[in-house]
């Protein structure tokens, strides 16, 4: 009888814990607000960030926004803003963080930023001073540091705003086409990650590459990849064409494909890059310090227009050679454009200080003086390993007709 | 009873303590009196009498109202002495009794030495021809041995019954098991007959080495229930420990061998498994080679094996018939359907209401898209699928087979289809849940405890995220991690890391690979190929 | 202890060592903010110094085995004495517990999910934590080798995919930290991640009696120093100049991985295994802190003590919630102070004491 009713407040106690226990956790599920978590629908996924600099002052920041509804109608940008599948939301403010919270007053749904895929920063934001935008990036534990930053020549907000794309963004399309500078040689890629990156070593310039809107023959607005963007610190000096940024990208080890064109032999021989691998060397001796570069590249031939008899050993040496020399020129015109402005984008300050730091800090002027008068020593090798399926060039066999002819 | 007194102590103890206390209470008594507690009728009790109208008065007394009971009496000549035979009609077959027993009792010619025959020991040995006969005095042994099928024989003037195996009842003939297919493999399957189910075990080891222990669980079924093992190999303490077990039930009638289960496995509240079920004699004849020990239950064709192993839900009888490599994969597969069938749902909600940057961009505006213009978030979406769907699961075992298919697909077409159409429910739940369902079905002994594990992980997702699904994993981990099954580690060899064991888990390593029977069980003999070369080949 | 105390092999101790210490690697900005780019020496520089703490540890297990370090205190000191410095291990214990669940609190709370309360992370990994003691350490001590080897699988199989990301150059300036740098990094990583290593002594009683401990804690030493070194060389090569910026550089190495080039982005499913690796250790300090109170107390079982030490720590951890950086500048100022009085001061007194006492009675007898 005893033990019964023992058994039946125990019953009851554990009734009472797990009752409780079954409240909390429904009570769980209403206060869904409280806990972070966002429904799809409440989101406004946001794809470009445009950063520019507005009058009197302050940053005029563009938000490129999804319209998940009108994703599957819209492939080609169409004129008017029915039909597109995203928007162009713009903000003034002070400060970049104002103005990307400011932009909210705008919208319906939350803001959600990491999906974002390029950051294009205006010229004039540029050569003023990039450190707001990227203190912002950094600190911020929402942006994507391995977004591709891209600088706009002149305003970024019309960039995503006018120009047609073919993909169903344009912050895709521009995304995309950084990435593909990877594998042209025309500009460097760089994330936001890199530009900091460079930006925070002690001697390296970074570099960014330059988007610009262009009308082509149909009368379309397009953009376009063109120039690079060098900078001396946090703002921009000025700008290095794709010739120059050639050499730039050998010297970096960041170029894998690409087209070389050499004149000789009596006609024009194109090669194709299949590898390419440089290694830098910093050297101190007793005048000061050298840079010892090393190149090996691989190249196939493509066409040619001379008439000699390629397939010779001695003639593709030659060609190799010839190939070597451009290179060498290639090298010397992206380090004179460096030192007209100045810049070090080569990373070798920064390759100096890691194998001598002592010797880097006891650099008097500091390596700005140091860059002016670097000696580089270049060490050249280009072999090329294919030639292709013909045998003999087009032009060396015309001439054997014309001599038979004869 | 001691009384708990420590308020603080779980209120399991009680129970556990009455366990225990019955158990040794048992130990003491007799099995016989163990199921004639408080409240049972006796039945028929004491000594049979000699004079066959007071035993015959006595049963007709017992089986009044049975309209099954028959007595026929009859006279045997050679004796001069009346009999009579009792039986349950539809249990017996009336030729054997015939033929075994009457006839030779009533047609024997009287001999000299007949004269003097007084004792039922003498007409059994003698004069009766059936093949299995035993002389009785006590009167509820007999009863029960009446009840289960036999034939009593009582001789007038001659105290004790002598009881003949007559049985023949209706029973299933032996069909392919439908719970456990196989493509390649033995197809038979047990039935619902106890002896059947012993001989289809004893086809398959012909040893004597097999030990099949008899008892009867039940107390007013008195079901007979069988404990198989192999003497030489499974641990002495393992078959005490079930011997034990089963001995402490007190339950009226066990409807099948599940009722057994929850009286015997360690851990009453926990959702998983510890005591493993089959229908296939090769499987069992398999694990009490491995030293468990099985037990076969009368009246239903699922056998009981125990120590069970988690590992032992992704291993079917077919993973040994097919080749290493084939079966290695089939193996990984179950275990990715496992995880799918009780993660999916969780981590759709994790990734669409919480992680939202885990998912590729182009995903993320298809989900987007199709999230435009739903009513409901995401967790209710996936709670309502996810009752809808367990509703036609059930649906679809309980409705008779014609009106089956005609919900399945009703279900499964239109439902999902015209709400998604209708804009109540977004496609990637759908396609989320169908893909539940579907996995859950791969690891079938598993698939009860998954449907349950499912929504205590969608809940620790729709709290939590990400974050939620890890500790509710961690704390699923635990649980099993804690499970014993008759006192092996149920999550070996992966929680109690033994890497001997290993070639048998997850991947199935080559037959001739498998020289030793798997360390986590135990069992008294290691070697499972006498061979001294390390390896087969 | 009289409760029945279901028993783990050398093995699960050993593992339980290494979960242990990689569960401090989501924090590596501490030894990052002394030495920088050199951290990886630290680690090795640590590992060595922590050796012949562990073999004192040891040696102190050897003389009392099987018992757990309140029993020990006891047993050494005695008395009046014994339970004041108990009491200052509860304490210490407790304020390790608390410093670790305000780590996955802020961790989770300013960086997986953001938007989430803090006290509501803390409550629900209580919550956890109470549930895994009540089921018992062993059933603990059994998973924790399944999830160190993912752990590491996911450890390495993240280094290789950053590899593409990183320049081995960022190695580079070797030696420009001086050496009293160099020493402040070893006394954190001694405190830090292998000195919190002598809670490990709360779960001796749950091995296996007769099985030695020397193996099982050497080898974790020396793995974990692999693992500590390969974590801080692949933050050093990845972030570059980026890495003395950062709060928590292993977390941001899982944000640079080329997404391009792998299946998932897989910075979240790291954080999950970190802080799941991190939930483990919380769960041995509460642990070792209800054992410390219930030994005080003289209570048969710790177990009623389970929920409340659990839900007195997730509250209390708010206490600890700091900013990111007020956070790192203490541990890298005043934690190794601390800790090192409490990891290796104490318990080298307790051996001074233990082998002082075996001394006086060997006296004793032979006198």
């Amino acid at each position: 009888m005893h033990n019964s009713i023992y058994k039946y407040k125990n019953k009851i106690r554990w009734v009472k814990k797990s009752a409780l226990c079954a409240m909390l956790v429904l009570a769980a599920f209403a206060l869904n607000g409280c806990w972070g978590s966002m429904e799809l629908n409440q989101l406004s996924i946001v794809m470009g960030i445009g950063v520019d600099a507005a009058e009197g002052g302050g940053y005029e920041v563009t938000a490129q926004v999804v319209r998940p509804g009108l994703l599957k109608q819209s492939s080609g940008g169409g004129s008017g803003s029915d039909g597109k599948a995203y928007f162009n939301a713009k903000k003034t403010a002070p400060s970049v963080f104002s103005a990307i919270r400011n932009i909210m007053d705008m919208f319906s749904r939350r803001m959600y930023t990491q999906q974002c895929k390029v950051l294009v920063v205006g010229e004039a934001v540029a050569r003023e001073d990039m450190t707001p935008v990227l203190e912002y990036f950094m600190r911020n534990e929402e942006g994507r540091m391995t977004m591709p930053i891209m600088i706009a020549k002149g305003s970024a907000f019309r960039i995503f705003e006018e120009g047609t794309y073919l993909e169903t963004m344009p912050a895709i399309q521009l995304s995309n086409m950084a990435e593909n500078q990877k594998y042209t040689g025309l500009t460097s890629y760089m994330t936001v990650f890199d530009f900091l990156q460079d930006l925070l070593s002690e001697a390296v310039e970074p570099t960014a590459p330059i988007v610009e809107l262009f009308t082509d023959e149909q009368g379309e607005v397009k953009a376009r990849i063109g120039e690079t963007a060098v900078f001396k610190g946090e703002r921009m000096v000025g700008s290095f064409s794709a010739d120059e940024v050639y050499g730039m990208l050998l010297i970096n080890n960041k170029l894998s494909t690409g087209v070389m064109h050499i004149t000789g032999l009596g006609g024009l021989i194109e090669l194709e890059i299949i590898r390419a691998n440089t290694s830098v060397r910093p050297i101190y001796d007793d005048d000061g310090f050298r840079i010892k570069l090393q190149v090996r590249m691989e190249c196939a031939l493509v066409s040619t227009t001379s008439d000699s008899n390629i397939n010779e050993v001695k003639e593709e040496e030659l060609i190799g050679r010839l190939a070597g020399a451009e290179l060498e020129n290639r090298i010397k015109y992206a380090l004179s454009a460096a030192k007209v402005l100045c810049a070090d984008v080569f990373s070798f300050g920064q390759m100096c200080y890691q194998s001598f730091p002592n010797e880097y800090r006891e650099l008097p002027g500091g390596w700005e003086l140091e860059f002016e008068n670097l000696r580089i020593d270049m060490d050249i090798n280009v072999a090329i390993t294919a030639t292709g399926a013909a045998q003999h060039p087009i032009k060396s066999s015309q001439e054997n007709k014309d001599e038979r002819a004869d | 009873m001691k009384r708990n007194s420590n308020p603080r102590v779980s209120p399991l103890v009680n129970v556990r303590r009455m366990i225990r206390r019955a158990l040794a209470d048992d130990a003491r008594k007799k099995p016989a009196d163990a199921n004639q507690s408080d409240g049972i009728p006796a039945g028929w009790t004491g000594e049979i009498p000699s004079a066959l109208s007071e035993s015959t008065a006595q049963l007709i007394q017992s089986f009044d109202k049975c309209s099954d009971f028959i007595i026929r009496t009859f006279e045997i000549p050679a004796l001069n002495r009346s009999a009579a035979a009792a039986f349950i009609d539809g249990l017996v077959k009336h030729d054997m009794i015939m033929e075994a027993a009457i006839k030779p009792l009533m047609i024997y010619a009287r001999t000299e030495d007949m004269r003097n025959v007084s004792d039922l020991e003498t007409v059994r040995t003698n004069m009766l021809l059936s093949s299995e006969t035993e002389t009785l005095a006590d009167a509820s042994t007999a009863m029960d041995k009446l009840l289960h099928g036999d034939a009593l024989i009582l001789v007038d003037g001659m105290p004790g019954a002598i009881v003949m195996n007559a049985r023949g009842w209706d029973r299933r003939s032996i069909t392919e098991p439908l719970t456990e297919t196989v493509v390649r493999g033995p197809r038979e399957g047990f039935t619902e007959t106890l002896r059947t189910n012993t001989a289809l075990l004893r086809r398959r080891i012909a040893s004597s080495d097999l030990r099949m222990e008899s008892m009867q669980v039940g107390a007013r079924s008195h079901t007979n229930i069988c404990i198989a093992y192999m003497e030489s190999i499974a641990r002495p303490e393992l078959v005490e420990e079930m011997r034990s077990r089963l001995r402490g039930i007190c339950i009226d009638l066990p409807t099948g061998s599940g009722t057994l289960v929850d009286f015997i496995k360690d851990s009453p509240y926990s959702i998983f498994e510890t005591v493993g079920y089959t229908e296939k004699p090769d499987v069992v004849a398999a694990k009490m080679m491995e030293g468990r020990v099985a037990v076969l239950t009368d009246g239903t064709p699922f056998v009981l094996t125990a120590p069970m192993l988690f590992v032992e839900n992704f291993q079917t009888a077919e993973d040994y018939l097919i080749g290493s490599f084939y079966a290695t994969f089939l193996r990984i597969l179950r275990l990715i359907s496992f995880f799918i069938s009780f993660l999916a749902p969780a981590v759709y909600i994790a990734l669409a209401t919480f992680h939202h940057e885990l998912i590729p961009s182009t995903l993320l505006f298809t989900m987007a898209s199709s999230a435009e213009g739903l009513p409901f978030p995401a967790m209710i979406e996936t709670t309502l699928m996810l009752i809808i769907f367990e509703i036609l699961k059930e649906a679809g075992i309980r409705l008779p087979k014609p009106v089956g298919q005609a919900v399945s697909i009703v279900g499964a077409l239109v439902m999902g289809q015209a709400a998604i159409q209708a804009g109540m429910v977004g496609a990637p739940v759908v396609i989320v849940i169908a893909l539940t369902g579907v996995s859950s079905f791969a690891v079938p002994t598993l698939s009860n405890a998954m449907s349950l594990l499912r929504w205590y992980l969608l809940l620790c997702a729709g709290i939590m995220g990400g974050y939620g699904i890890t500790l509710g994993l961690m704390t699923v981990m635990i649980h099993l991690a804690s499970l014993h099954s008759f006192g092996v580690h149920h999550m070996s060899p992966f929680a109690p890391l033994l890497s001997s064991d290993f070639k048998d888990s997850i991947y199935r390593a080559p037959l001739w690979k498998l020289r030793d029977r798997p360390a986590a069980i135990g069992a008294m003999d290691d070697r499972r190929m006498q061979s001294d070369k390390p390896d087969y080949r | 202890m009289s409760e029945r105390i279901d028993q783990v092999g050398g093995f699960e101790w050993g593992m339980a060592c290494c979960c242990f210490v990689m569960g401090t690697i989501l924090r590596s900005a501490f030894i990052i903010y002394t030495t920088g780019n050199e951290s990886w020496m630290v680690g090795i520089f640590g590992a060595i110094a922590f050796m012949p703490m562990a073999a004192g540890y040891l040696s102190l297990l050897r003389r009392y085995p099987g018992m757990n370090l309140f029993e020990i205190v006891s047993a050494v000191l005695g008395g009046a004495v014994g339970t004041v410095v108990n009491i200052l291990f509860v304490l210490f214990y407790i304020a390790v517990a608390c410093l670790n669940m305000m780590e996955i609190g802020s961790f989770i709370t300013g960086y997986l999910i953001r938007g989430s309360n803090f006290l509501l992370v803390t409550v629900v990994t209580g919550a956890a934590v109470a549930y895994a003691l009540r089921k018992g350490m062993s059933a603990l001590m059994r998973t924790i080798p399944l999830v160190a080897i993912i752990g590491i699988a996911l450890v390495i199989f993240s280094s290789i995919q950053s590899i593409p990301e990183s320049n081995f150059r960022n190695l580079m300036p070797w030696f420009v930290h001086t050496p009293g740098e160099f020493v402040h990094g070893t006394l954190i990583a001694i405190a830090i991640p292998y000195g919190e290593m002598l809670t490990m002594f709360a779960l001796v009683p749950h091995v296996r009696s007769g099985t030695s401990l020397k193996k099982p804690m050497f080898l974790s030493i020396a793995f974990t120093m692999i693992i500590m070194v390969v974590v801080h060389v692949r933050e050093a090569i990845t972030l570059g100049a980026l890495l003395t910026y950062t709060v928590l550089p292993s977390f941001d190495v899982y944000r640079m991985i080329d997404t391009a080039s792998s299946f998932v982005r897989t910075e979240s499913i790291n954080a999950m295994i970190l802080v799941a690796l991190t939930y483990i250790k919380v769960t041995i300090l509460i642990y070792a802190a209800a054992q410390g109170l219930a030994h005080i107390g003289r209570l048969k079982s710790a177990k009623p003590l389970s929920i409340i030490t659990c839900m007195f720590i997730a509250v209390y951890a708010e206490a600890f919630h700091n900013t990111s950086y007020n956070n790192i500048e203490w541990s890298v100022n005043v934690t190794p102070l601390i800790w090192i009085a409490f990891e290796y001061a104490i318990p080298a007194a307790l051996l001074l004491c233990a082998w002082f006492r075996v001394r006086a009675v060997r006296k004793a007898v032979t006198l």
